[in-house]
């Protein structure tokens, strides 16, 4: 197992390596030399001379580059453009949002795609696993920026004054009493990992509000969370209810669970604990790789709903011509998957041991 | 069951009814047979009738400003079979907030929708078949080098690494079909892999091999053709996705731009009116569900179709 993880590991360090030089080519084929890209209209000579200087952009290529690596390492993204602050500030602050979301996603599609394909598999062709199957192949085709739009309507009208309504916008209610918590421990000065550790709790509004006792924020921001997960984890629902039910069905003509069968167990026991827990593998991985598409539906659902989460901060950054606040998140984001690709490769390698030894 | 069958009735082996057909028939016979494909099928062919004569059946162009009747900006929708008043203009589906006829926009995108799917999916098939043809074939050092590459383009989320490019080459329709179009080269790249390592092995390969062919020649008339399945399945799937992800960039604002018919654009458009005037957001969004749904259930019945694991 140990050496099944650190295989993993030296294959990442290459993935990690590829990820920055693709960023980092990105940012060198933005058309036109990068002061004018990022000073715009205020670029003049002397300025892109002292800019040109100021970043290292006289250097040569490699050594940019092993800059770059170095700079991200420590945790430094560099400037934003537009409003000069550090992007590893914005990141703390607009990270959290995307990850409650992502989240909030991934247990709701995990939680309702394997019940429906449970569910689906036990009473194959039924007027349930019709359904569920339609419900399946709609899921998988609906925009979810679309599906976000309407689910606001619907929630916050149409359902208007039903205990069912729901807010359609923003994280909290407008004015909620949530203080920050770089001012409330009074740590604007702190630098490095303390200082993004402290505005990254912040920002998690509901772990923020929780730590200060205010349940009633912590419900709030749930609340508010609901409909936009709910969009984003629909695609993901529709896949993992679907490998379920496929997964299900393989196991279910395995003689082993004819044998349970035989036994006369309970049909809840032979499918909870002799089917399911054989049909999890391929049911874990496709979980796992849902992450990916969940985080891009983040950045759909953020923009559709007004949440301040990396993906508006994206689109903002985009067009004001903020390079390497583009730069950085795209890094940011790319790691994060990694990360997760990493976390499920073991958790599988776990569940089935074949995998280890291939 | 087919193997009880045989052992009571021997004479049933006599009769190879499924030998007869070519494989091409027996194919378009199961498709036509598979309910999902049907559905998409109908759905298809309504489309693309909608988009051949969208001239015909809109009966505004994309770009016109309708005054006439009075009617307001963000009108709702007016049929005179349904007892709108005579004297205004026919709006199925309402004006947006420039005036424009929604019905005749959201018939416009049809083409637009069903180019940005073709062109996308043809321009990323024809790139990661080749690569995946070349990586499965040679095997070895090229083989590590081409699939280490697409597993660096497999660490971004896709719709992320699209907007990166988008960012790199400016915003508008082409360029945003080149990002999705090199997004999802890496997936039909592993998949031609796969199906070329599998035939490689296969004896008509070493028979041609020792007949003299030379690589380019076992490749292109001896393995791509026999490993042209699994990419015509996920081919198709492929339209709907890459529909869906255009679609999305141009409700960023990344993608097409105004006064195009773009359905992800007109719903990017008009998206703060949600709640003030929710029917400008209702049509276009279901054009987009009903073609992605049709290119997507037609993939699943190509899927069942050509699988030769299950008999029809």
């Amino acid at each position: 197992m140990s050496q099944f993880i650190l295989r993993r590991l030296f294959l990442l360090g290459f993935v990690v390596i590829g990820i920055l030089a693709v960023t980092f080519a990105l940012a060198r084929l933005i058309p036109g030399d990068p002061c004018t890209a990022m000073l715009g209209e205020k670029a003049t000579i002397e300025k892109c001379a002292a800019f040109n200087e100021r970043f290292g952009l006289n250097d040569s290529i490699p050594v940019q580059f092993v800059r770059y690596v170095q700079n991200i390492s420590r945790g430094d993204f560099g400037q934003s453009i537009k409003d000069s602050r550090n992007v590893t500030d914005i990141i703390a602050e607009r990270l959290p949002m995307t990850i409650e979301l992502t989240i909030f996603a991934t247990l709701i599609s995990a939680i309702a795609g394997v019940a429906l394909g449970i569910v689906s598999s036990t009473r194959q062709n039924s007027a349930i696993d019709v359904a569920a199957m339609i419900f399946a192949n709609a899921g998988v085709s609906i925009p979810i920026f679309w599906l976000g739009l309407m689910l606001a309507y619907f929630f916050a009208i149409t359902l208007a004054g039903t205990f069912l309504q729901l807010p359609p916008s923003a994280r909290i209610t407008p004015g909620a009493d949530l203080p920050n918590l770089l001012k409330l421990w009074k740590m604007e000065d702190a630098t490095g990992f303390s200082r993004f550790g402290t505005i990254f709790l912040s920002n998690s509004y509901m772990l923020n509000a929780m730590l200060q006792g205010k349940w009633d924020i912590v419900w709030d921001a749930f609340r508010h969370l609901i409909l936009p997960s709910v969009a984003v984890a629909t695609v993901s629902t529709s896949i993992i209810a679907r490998m379920t039910r496929g997964a299900m069905l393989d196991v279910f003509t395995q003689d082993y669970v004819r044998v349970a069968r035989a036994k006369g167990l309970s049909e809840r026991l032979v499918v909870m604990r002799h089917a399911f827990r054989n049909a999890l593998v391929p049911i874990v991985t496709v979980i796992g790789l849902q992450f990916g598409g969940l985080l891009g539906g983040a950045v759909l659902t953020e923009t559709t709903f007004g949440l301040p989460g990396i993906g508006t901060k994206l689109i903002d950054a985009i067009s004001s011509r903020d390079y390497p606040v583009v730069q950085a998140f795209t890094v940011v984001i790319a790691l994060l998957l990694v990360l997760v690709n990493l976390i499920v490769d073991v958790s599988y390698a776990y569940l089935n041991p074949r995998i280890r030894v291939q | 069951m087919a193997s009880t069958t045989l052992i009571s009735h021997p004479q049933a082996v006599q009769q190879p009814t499924f030998s007869i057909q070519s494989p091409f028939r027996r194919t378009m016979r199961r498709l036509l047979s598979h309910r999902s494909a049907q559905i998409g099928l109908v759905l298809l062919g309504f489309i693309f009738l909608v988009a051949l004569l969208a001239d015909v059946i809109s009966p505004y162009t994309y770009e016109d400003q309708i005054r006439e009747g009075g009617v307001k900006p963000r009108a709702t929708p007016c049929i005179h079979a349904l007892g709108c008043e005579p004297e205004k203009p026919q709006l199925w589906m309402g004006l947006d907030s420039n005036r424009r006829d929604i019905f005749s926009r959201v018939i416009h995108g049809s083409r637009l929708s069903l180019q940005i799917g073709f062109v996308t999916t043809a321009l990323s098939l024809i790139v990661g078949t080749l690569l995946g043809a070349i990586a499965g074939y040679a095997g070895e050092a090229i083989d590590n080098l081409i699939m280490r590459i697409m597993d660096i383009f497999q660490a971004f989320p896709s719709l992320l690494l699209a907007i990166a490019i988008v960012t790199v080459l400016g915003t508008g329709l082409i360029n945003t079909l080149l990002a999705v179009a090199i997004v999802s080269i890496p997936g039909y790249a592993r998949i031609v892999r796969a199906a070329v390592m599998s035939v490689k092995e296969l004896e008509y390969i070493n028979a041609s091999r020792a007949l003299g062919s030379s690589p380019l020649r076992i490749l292109f008339t001896r393995l791509l053709p026999n490993s042209m399945t699994p990419v015509i399945i996920a081919g198709t799937l492929g339209v709907a996705g890459t529909i869906l992800e255009a679609a999305g960039l141009s409700f960023l604002g990344l993608g097409a731009q105004p006064p195009l018919p773009e359905w992800g654009l007109m719903l990017g458009e008009e998206r703060s009116s949600v709640f003030s005037a929710p029917h400008l957001l209702v049509f276009p969004g279901l054009a987009i569900v009903i073609t992605v749904l049709a290119f997507n259930l037609l993939g699943d019945g190509l899927r069942d179709a050509l699988d030769p694991r299950k008999k029809a």
